[in-house]
This record gives structure tokens, C-alpha cells and sequence, in this order.
């Protein structure tokens, strides 16, 4: 177990091994011009700039509501993977945009943090009809069906990239627990996802606080267990990383993906969804598995509870199906396949009225298994008729 | 049950916007690519697409846009029909709230964002609009409206119950982009908090705020 106090003998690494030039606390004038912001009034950021004399770091300007304790606060951050083993120390940096040095100003001891640019691997094409875009593809696609991504022109991923992505999330949240920290934002909007290299990159990881901190909340991603206006803590950070687990193993975004981890289809990680569901409805928060034993269980392993077991509350109720969908799931005795579809063709009728003429296009996506099923209909009826037609002939 | 805010998007397509239609139909469609390519968006923002001139046309039923392979064309003429437009969106209220609940979401107020070029030319408009956000009907909607070109501004001050913006004298094509511009910002920012979150910063137009905010 890692924790933030400082290394006792003062044995802190003298360069950031990222490359970041500067020391770890930098005046705002010493960053050089700032170019254009790339985002603006985004969640605790008035802007995020890049550093025009240092390519791909950027810096992350703050609200001008400054709480004093936050500069010490960045400081803890930017000095904690320092106490980490070497490789776990690069999993962090790879994975995240861990804040390099603070920024300070004339009576603002934290204008703001240095943070390193994502990398390009996370931007990805997206398509659809005659528009496309490149963007940072968020993990949120993830927490959708096969079909729904390809739709966009993204490639349909393999069980075993859903489960990839899944166990670089929780291989970070391990992360974060060991160092004591709680993020609270675990949701779709702050991790990117790479189909290529089935990775995934962690980012305002900078609001990380020790112990707990202010719950922030997203529509659809409250713990029930934590009750509006109370902290965030380790617990609440164990049922949204089980939630973004869930969802992004499934494709399904509501209740369906509770149900779909109950039936536990996957051979290959057996005590992956009794972990999930302990997250997710253990009716003591305090009963939730840890990130490190979510990690365990996607990585094959087993799940070791203390007894007696945690009671769990029911599952929600099914909504009911809007289209056909599966579960992605592996193939018996492997660990990645590519399954999974789902009906999306939506078909709507043309309207033609004085005035205002509206022109629809009808796309309507044939069922695979319902095509092939008649295919083999209409090739067995043909065999038979084939038959009696040679029988008659032979016997004439 | 996931949150989700039924989204109405009500154009006008009478004869004055027939210069425009291009450029309609365009945004129409990039507001389709936005919407559908943000899942959380999309997941949280069920929307409608309403065109309104002599009569009205439910161009897009209530749907997660991801669903909707593309944007239909819409061809403008004909008169500025309000009151139909209002009644027909208190039917689709009614229908489509009913249809979110059945499938088990937390169905926020509704939210209609009114983008019209001109004036009513029917007289009795204001009935219809009484009835629609009548505050004793549990689903009456709130209304963003957005004017540019020949609309009224005294017309739009009552018909806007949220927020009000008006063109400050841009070109209809710049502002017909502004407009869906903000109105995409705005559900963006509602879907990151559950709330809504109006962007009151569009390009092109100045922000009035509704003399009557009620309170809910």
C-alpha cells in the first residue's frame, strides 16, 4: 500500500521523466505564451492552453475563486507517483494527464496546473452521412453496441477490446486507491479510449483529493449510497468505476447492463460479475470491492470476499427493448471474440403537404440471422425439388 | 432510471425562409452529426424536429438521434402558422412523455426550442399557446425561442418562457447556425449536470431575459 506521504530519505526524482523541462512549481510569466485555448469553461477550468514553448504540455487555468489548500493539494499530486514503483509510476503517466508542476501568480498560489497533451492515438475519424470529424474518442463509445460504433465508421470491437480497455481503467483506479486519492469523476466524458491499442487515457485526474472530496455529480451516475451533498469518497468511486465497467463490457448504457452481468456470460473471467454486482448493489458501501480486485477479476483471477457475503439489492427493472441487442461475448474457450449486434434501422414514413414538404429516408437494417435463416429455407426446397425432378427423370 | 430532457426543435419553414432552405437543411444536418456522434448527449436529449409553416410536419419523432440514420430534408412555403404548431406540440407532449416513461426513464420537463424568421399569421395563436404552457397541465414545456429576420420581438417575448434571444441584426443564414449552435451548447452543458443549463453566449444574437420566470 502506497499512501502520500513524501519518500523518508528525500529520494524524489529529480527530472520528470515525461520530459517536462521546468521545476514542479513555475510562475505563470516563465511559461512562455500561452496559444489559444482548445477548451474553455469546462468543469474547474476557465481555459486550457498549450504552452507554445514546450509542445504537447498544456496549461490548465483555473477558476478565479482561489481555496488556498489547493496549491498544496497540486503539489501532493504532481510529488505522489513519486512514492510509486517504477512500472506502476509509468502506467500512471502513460495513462493519465498527471499534472507536471503547479502554476502560480501574483497572490494566487494556484492559477492553475501544468498537464501533458493527450496523446493523437485517442483521436479518432468520426463519421456520419456526408460530415466528419476528428476528435478524442471518449470512452463512451465503449459503453455502446457494436453496431452503434461501427455506425460512426470506428471499428466494432472484439469482446476482448471491451475487456482490455476495462482492465487498463481499473489497472488506474488501482492506481489512484493505493495512493489514497479519490477522483469522483469516474464517468464516460473523462477517460479517452484507442480501438488501435486498446488503451485508455485518464483525464482531470488533477482534481484527485486525498481521502474525499466534494461528490461531483453527473446525471446517471449518482451512487445510491451516497446521499446528495455529502462527500465523494473511496467507496463512491467503487460504484462508478464498477457503473463505467459494467456498461463498457456490455455496450448498454441503462439498466440492461446490470441484468446482462447477472447472467455472467463470461466463461473466461469467472468472478468478474459477482465483483461487478458487489460494486454495484452491496448494501453497505462499505462491502464494495476494491479497484484492485475488479482489476484481478477482469484479468482472469478469482474473488476473494470475506464472509458472510455482502447482501446486495435487487436489480433495477428491465426497460423494455427498444431495438434487438446483445451482449458482446467471447467465444467458447477463448478470451476475445467479435459478437454482438443490434438493430438500429429506424423507419419513419415521407409526409407531402402544402407548405412545408418534408422528404424522409427509409433505412431499414435486414436482421443477419432472419436472412440467412430464409436463405437456407429456399436452398432446402430447392434440393428437394431438385430431387424429385432427377427421381422422375431416372425412373422415365 | 436514466434522466432524460424531451427536446423539441420547432422550425419555421414558411415562405420567407425559401431563400434559406439550403442553409436550413444544412444546419439541420450538422445538428444531427453533433447530436448523434455524443452519445451522452443523445443518451440524455430525446429529441423532436418540428416544421412549421401553413401546417406542421413531425419531421423527426421523438428519438435518440443516434438512431436516426440522417436528417430529412425540409422544403419551406406557406404562411406562419403558430397556433397549429402549438397544438400539435402539446399532442406530441402528451404522446411522447407517456412513450419515455414507459420505458422507465426520469423524464425531465420538456423543452421546445423555437427558431422562427417571422411574425403569426393566424389570429388566435395566443390560445393555442395559453393551453400549451399552462402551468395547471403537469407537462407543460419550458420555451427558448430564438427570432431573427422579420420576428417579432413583442411576439417572441411572450412566447419565450425561459430565455429569449434575438438577432442583432446578422444575416437569417448566420443566425439560423448561431441559433442551432447555442441550442446544441445548451443541451451539451444540461447533460453534464442533469439540469438545465442554458448557454446564453450565441453568436449573433442578443440574450433577452423572460421577464416572467416562473417558478416551478
Amino acid at each position: 500500500m502506497t499512501d502520500l506521504n513524501p519518500v523518508a530519505d528525500g529520494s524524489v526524482p529529480a527530472v520528470d521523466p515525461r520530459g517536462w523541462p521546468l521545476p514542479r512549481a513555475v510562475g505563470l510569466g516563465d511559461l512562455g505564451p500561452l496559444a489559444e485555448p482548445i477548451s474553455e469553461h469546462n468543469g474547474q477550468a476557465v481555459a486550457v492552453r498549450p504552452l507554445t514553448d514546450h509542445p504537447g504540455w498544456l496549461a490548465k487555468l483555473y477558476r478565479p475563486d482561489p481555496h488556498p489548500e489547493d496549491a498544496q493539494r497540486i503539489d501532493l499530486l504532481i510529488s505522489a507517483p513519486d512514492t510509486l514503483p517504477e512500472s506502476e509510476r509509468a502506467t500512471l503517466y502513460a495513462g493519465t494527464c498527471w499534472p507536471a508542476a503547479r502554476i502560480h501568480g501574483p497572490g494566487n498560489p494556484a492559477v492553475g496546473c501544468v498537464i501533458p497533451m493527450a496523446p493523437e492515438h485517442y483521436r479518432a475519424e468520426l463519421r456520419r452521412g456526408k460530415f466528419s470529424e476528428r476528435r478524442f474518442l471518449e470512452i463512451d463509445w465503449l459503453a455502446k453496441s457494436d453496431e452503434s460504433i461501427r455506425g460512426v465508421g470506428l471499428p466494432r470491437p472484439a469482446f476482448g477490446d471491451r475487456l482490455e480497455a476495462c482492465r487498463r481503467l481499473t489497472e488506474l483506479a488501482a492506481i489512484l486507491e493505493a495512493l489514497g486519492l479519490v477522483y469522483s469523476d469516474w464517468s464516460f466524458s473523462n477517460a479517452f479510449w484507442s480501438p488501435d491499442r486498446r488503451s485508455v487515457y485518464l483525464i482531470d485526474v488533477d482534481g484527485c483529493q486525498p481521502q474525499k472530496m466534494p461528490d461531483i455529480h453527473q446525471p446517471n451516475w449518482a451512487d445510491p449510497l451516497t446521499p446528495p451533498g455529502s462527500d465523494a469518497d473511496h467507496c463512491t468511486d467503487r460504484y462508478r468505476l464498477g457503473l463505467l465497467v459494467a456498461k463498457c463490457l456490455t455496450g448498454q448504457r441503462d439498466a440492461r447492463a446490470f441484468h446482462s452481468v447477472s447472467l455472467s456470460p463470461w466463461p473466461e473471467q469467472p468472478a468478474l460479475s459477482e465483483v461487478l454486482l458487489d460494486m454495484l448493489f452491496a448494501t453497505e458501501r462499505e462491502r464494495r470491492p476494491t479497484a484492485v480486485q475488479l482489476n484481478q477479476a477482469l484479468n482472469n483471477g478469482p474473488y476473494l470476499r470475506t464472509v458472510p457475503r455482502p447482501t446486495r439489492s435487487a436489480l433495477p427493472p428491465l426497460p423494455p427493448l427498444p431495438a434487438s441487442q446483445t451482449v458482446p461475448q467471447p467465444p467458447a474457450g477463448t478470451g476475445a471474440a467479435e459478437t454482438g449486434t443490434a438493430d438500429t434501422g429506424t423507419a419513419k414514413s415521407g409526409t407531402v403537404a402544402e407548405g412545408t414538404v418534408v422528404t424522409r429516408t427509409t433505412e431499414k437494417k435486414k436482421d443477419p440471422a432472419t436472412t440467412w435463416n430464409a436463405r437456407w429455407i429456399w436452398a432446402f426446397a430447392f434440393a428437394v425439388i431438385l430431387l424429385i425432378v432427377i427421381s422422375i427423370a431416372s425412373n422415365h | 432510471m436514466s434522466l432524460c430532457l424531451p427536446t423539441y426543435v420547432v422550425i419555421d419553414a414558411s415562405s420567407s425562409m425559401k431563400p434559406h432552405e439550403a442553409v436550413l437543411n444544412a444546419t439541420l444536418s450538422r445538428l444531427h452529426y453533433n447530436l448523434a456522434t455524443n452519445p451522452r448527449v443523445s443518451e440524455f436529449a430525446r429529441v423532436s424536429v418540428i416544421a412549421f409553416s401553413t401546417d406542421v410536419h413531425v419531421v423527426i419523432p421523438m428519438s435518440d438521434m443516434e438512431q436516426v440514420p440522417n436528417m430529412p430534408e425540409v422544403i419551406c412555403g406557406g404562411r406562419t402558422d403558430y397556433g397549429k404548431t402549438f397544438d400539435r406540440l402539446r399532442e406530441c407532449i402528451e404522446q411522447d412523455v407517456s412513450s419515455l416513461r414507459a420505458q422507465h426513464y426520469s423524464v425531465l420537463r420538456p423543452t421546445v426550442f423555437f427558431l422562427t424568421d417571422g411574425g403569426p399569421t393566424d389570429a388566435n395563436w395566443r390560445k393555442s399557446f395559453r393551453e400549451l404552457v399552462d402551468r395547471n397541465r403537469p407537462r407543460y414545456p419550458h420555451v427558448i425561442a430564438y427570432g431573427f429576420g422579420g420576428a417579432e420581438r413583442g411576439v417572441l417575448q411572450v412566447v419565450a418562457t425561459k430565455a429569449l434571444f434575438i438577432a442583432d441584426g446578422t444575416d437569417t443564414e448566420s443566425a439560423l447556425s448561431g441559433a442551432i449552435s447555442g441550442l446544441l451548447n445548451t443541451l451539451i452543458a444540461s447533460s453534464q449536470t442533469g439540469q438545465m443549463q442554458i448557454a446564453t453566449d450565441v453568436k449573433g444574437f442578443e440574450y433577452v431575459q423572460v421577464a416572467q420566470e416562473y417558478v416551478d
